[in-house]
């Protein structure tokens, strides 16, 4: 039996109604099923939800965000060595299924939240500009960690009005990542060298095995050299880097076939990291995910983070930081260990 | 093949649904009555949430996990515009009293209206209200029914559908008419229960029911601990993922060991573990 469509519902918060965000995703989704709801966390954090079932047929809640709308970064996120790191969340979930992804350990819904009142996001985000720690450098927000932005742009255009605030805001600059291969969206927009666009980079046997509803790395690929060539700053992230048989030789063949694509030279960084998780992410992954072999690999806890054990993460990393640097300057490559 | 478990509050709202599926009087142990069959049971349960709530939960201890539960019943809608008698599935339930509110997850494809629902404890009669977008049914059983039933099933195995019976103004209700709306919504009412039916069959598990009583039935003649059964669960679906299979001839091939005290079980354990992985 086919399931229903991906939003067939959408739940609107009482509150969010009158938003042009929402009456604009509602005129898009016009024959959705709308559900008026009291609170979004009534919807998305609720028992009961099989989010397997949902990744097949996501719903979108439209909601009102009332706090938080900026957060410092953690020793999760990667924060490139930036003095004033921060995240935001437009958006909760991303429309892609990976595998590895932590977003399905940290959320118990595979639904897309999208919050609304983005014009409260930018006044928070105007607020910690003013009152960022180093007033020598910019703030350094990363949009799209908790979802794939640009992936969704085409429901939810939150790059374009991003990228237009950072342009207004010269002590900002914005990291968008995604996997997505459509670059589309932000083709009339002028490159803003303070909006770095971040692609995560994965060789295609990894990618195929766990990232089976993303495009495929080399459209990727594409995507990141038609944005070099429109003028862009670049980041290509190849993280997590999974373990696998031959780890040496695909990942090589990957960063051969990468930069014959890309010159070094056009990329602004490179970030490379593997596999790690909060651990209790990675039991509600796990119950979410028994069918992937990647759950039982030989994961080793440290603190509160899930990984390869030490030595061997090391050992890659060290080994990949090698290869990398036949392509890229040491200067501009971002280790996480 | 999941078990059907039936909430309704009158009789009236249960004869059609007797009849059709030809359940017959069950247990007469409880203060509702109970209706059993090949496809599952029905209670009715008497009017109000804590009724609903005691049947349901009733039902489904019997019934276990792998079971869809349905309330099925009228409701009152205060926009004149819905006809009595329009069947509708239910995808927000909120409890007047608390201002909780719940979800019924509705994955598959239906040709149903949609509304939302409201329990009050006690009956509702007021002026119409004007048309909108978010029709809204009063009724008062649902979040007892839905409450109780998710503390045993996912919300994609939990359906609520209401047929509207009058409009808040406290007219009689005819009910050979209630009844005859119920049975001409058999049809779709049916119809949607099998089409729920489906997607829990699309629900994703580390192994399936007969590998897993394969596993059970190998914990229960080795009498293993809590623990050490959730170690051979993990073994097993670490062999089956990562290799592709399911370790099928090493279970039956430990069936015929049986340890004689908790050490060689142990030690059976950690050889079987160490052979899979």
């Amino acid at each position: 039996m086919k399931l229903a469509p991906h939003f067939s519902h959408i739940y609107v918060e009482k509150g969010a109604e009158d938003y042009p965000l929402t009456q604009r995703t509602l005129e898009r989704f016009s024959k959705a099923e709308r559900v008026l709801i009291d609170d979004y966390r009534n919807v998305f954090n609720r028992p009961g939800q099989d989010f397997r079932l949902q990744k097949s047929s996501k719903n979108l809640i439209l909601a009102k965000k009332k706090d938080n709308f900026v957060y410092e970064g953690n020793e999760m996120v990667q924060d490139f060595g930036y003095r004033n790191f921060a995240y935001n969340t437009p958006v909760l979930n991303c429309i892609y299924d990976c595998a590895y992804c932590y977003l399905q350990g940290m959320f118990s819904s595979a639904n897309l939240v999208a919050f609304v009142n983005t014009d409260d996001f930018f006044e928070a985000t105007r607020r910690a500009i003013a009152e960022r720690s180093d007033k020598s450098a910019p703030l350094h927000l990363a949009l799209s960690y908790d979802t794939d932005l640009l992936a969704s742009e085409t429901i939810l255009p939150f790059c374009q009005e991003w990228i237009e605030f950072c342009r207004k805001n010269p002590d900002l600059m914005i990291e968008i990542r995604t996997k997505s291969a459509n670059i589309a969206p932000l083709r009339d927009l002028e490159p803003l060298k303070r909006c770095i666009l971040a692609w995560t980079m994965t060789p295609p046997p990894i990618a195929e095995k766990y990232e089976s509803d993303a495009p495929n790395p080399e459209k990727r690929l594409d995507a990141a050299a038609k944005a070099i060539d429109a003028g862009w700053p670049v980041r290509l992230c190849f993280d997590p880097v999974l373990p696998c048989e031959d780890w040496n030789g695909i990942y090589s063949s990957f960063f051969e076939k990468v930069f014959s694509r890309l010159s070094g030279d056009q990329v602004r960084d490179a970030s490379l990291g593997v596999f790690r998780i909060n651990h209790q992410f990675f039991t509600r992954l796990k119950k979410n995910r028994p069918n992937t072999d990647l759950v039982y690999q030989n994961w080793t806890r440290e603190g509160d983070s899930l990984s390869l054990p030490k030595a061997e993460r090391e050992k890659m990393l060290e080994r990949l930081t090698t290869l990398l640097r036949r392509h890229l300057p040491e200067e501009k490559i971002a280790v996480w260990m | 093949m999941s078990n059907l478990v039936l909430v309704t509050a009158l009789p009236v709202e249960a004869r059609p649904l007797v009849r059709r599926l030809g359940l017959k009087q069950g247990q007469t142990n409880v203060r509702f009555n109970v209706f059993e069959g090949e496809t599952g049971s029905l209670a009715v349960s008497g009017v109000g949430a804590n009724a609903s709530a005691a049947a349901t939960s009733h039902l489904l201890t019997l019934a276990g996990s792998n079971s869809i539960a349905v309330n099925i019943g009228l409701a009152g809608c205060g926009d004149r515009c819905v006809d009595r008698g329009r069947l509708f599935l239910i995808n927000r339930i909120a409890d007047y009293s608390s201002d909780r509110e719940f979800f019924p997850e509705i994955f598959f494809r239906h040709e149903l209206s949609e509304a939302s629902c409201v329990t009050y404890s006690k009956p509702v009669f007021k002026a119409s209200t004007a048309p909108t977008e978010f029709i809204e049914l009063i009724d008062m059983e649902a979040s007892g029914f839905y409450q109780a039933a998710s503390a045993f099933l996912p919300a994609h195995r939990i359906l609520c559908l209401k047929t509207v019976s009058d409009h808040l103004d406290g007219g009689k209700l005819s009910v050979h008419q209630c009844e005859s709306w119920i049975e001409s919504a058999m049809d779709s009412i049916l119809s949607t229960i099998d089409r729920a039916t489906s997607v829990a069959e699309h629900e994703i598990t580390g192994v399936s029911s007969e590998e897993s009583d394969l596993i059970h039935g190998l914990a229960k003649v080795w009498r293993l601990t809590s623990t050490q059964k959730v170690q051979l669960e993990n073994a097993v679906s670490k062999s089956k993922w990562s290799q592709g299979e399911f370790p099928e001839k090493e279970l039956h091939d430990a069936l015929q060991s049986k340890p004689s005290h908790k050490h060689e079980r142990t030690e059976l354990l950690n050889q079987l573990t160490k052979k899979l992985s």
